[in-house]
């Protein structure tokens, strides 16, 4: 053991990747007071399957945005989620008609390179001192344990994943973009 | 007009490919609603799809079609118990991504027919 063992990996971020297009268009319908964020303790939770790995997710997004894959089948999964959310916004009576017509427009065209996938680095211990003015990642993950297992739960058969955890109020400030592109 | 029925062909093919993801553990973290929805609130947002599409009294293949895919999710969810999960997620795989081709494709069609009238 000539150099000694390897520091332990510090607990106090979270990772999760997001895409540039979504990111911005959510800020759009929701504002950007609270965002709404899955993420997981590793870059790379190899435990997890990979549609809820942050590194993976990564990879296969930059893969179809650098080669200007217009049939990426990831691609089209973020588009049809926007679409998706318009029409309920529709629904719900708090988009209109016209501008409902005017954002499907917009997601259906809009360019490859706008998915662009991007590397939040989440500060936990910020976001645990903010929520309980303490620092404390634990009661912070048990709490978006609980959020990620609300959803999973009432979707059978669904499962939740070992490392996988949903805040539903993270706010700017809060986390890093680390790796763009 | 074209605009509007190409807009509630792709939702309603949307909110079909949507309501298939609850089934799926792959869609979650690209989901932007801000508190997620449950399944059967997803079923209720197929059906008010479909009722909107019906509403546009389209004749022909395309109406045969949208109602023969609406009964064809039915009877899926009438298997559910009844068939190995392993092979029923396999058919409600290939449904889900022919609703989302048909979701996407029609949303273009609309797109296409808004810009060529401004």
């Amino acid at each position: 053991m000539l150099l000694g063992v390897p520091p332990p990996i510090t607990e106090k971020y979270g990772y999760s990747c997001n895409v540039w297009y979504s990111v911005q268009f959510s800020s759009l319908l929701f504002g950007t007071t609270y965002r709404r964020a899955w993420f997981a303790s590793l870059f790379n939770p190899i435990g997890n399957v990979d549609s809820s790995n942050p590194c993976v997710i990564y990879m296969y997004m930059s893969k179809a945005v650098q080669q200007g894959d217009v049939g990426s089948k990831i691609i089209a999964t973020y588009r049809s989620q926007l679409i998706s959310i318009v029409d309920d916004l529709l629904h719900d009576g708090t988009l209109n008609a016209t501008d409902a017509g005017s954002y499907r427009q917009s997601i259906s065209t809009e360019a490859v390179t706008s998915f662009r996938p991007e590397i939040w680095r989440l500060d936990l211990e910020q976001i645990s001192f903010r929520k309980y003015g303490v620092v404390d990642i634990d009661r912070l993950k048990r709490e978006c344990k609980q959020n990620a297992n609300q959803v999973v739960a009432g979707n059978p058969p669904q499962i939740l994943q070992s490392d996988e955890y949903l805040i539903l109020d993270l706010q700017d400030g809060e986390y890093e973009t680390v790796i763009v592109g | 007009m074209y605009q509007n029925t190409f807009n509630d062909l792709s939702a309603f093919y949307i909110n079909l490919w949507q309501y298939l993801n609850t089934f799926f553990n792959d869609s979650r973290w690209s989901q932007v609603h801000p508190n997620g929805t449950s399944k059967l609130d997803r079923f209720h947002l197929l059906e008010s799809s479909l009722e909107r599409l019906r509403s546009d009294q389209l004749d022909g293949p395309i109406d045969a079609q949208f109602e023969q895919d609406f009964a064809r999710i039915k009877q899926m969810l009438k298997e559910y118990e009844d068939i190995p999960l392993e092979s029923w997620l396999k058919s409600a795989d290939k449904l889900r991504t022919y609703a989302q081709e048909l979701g996407l494709r029609y949303a273009e069609m609309a797109a296409t027919g808004a810009a060529a009238s401004t």
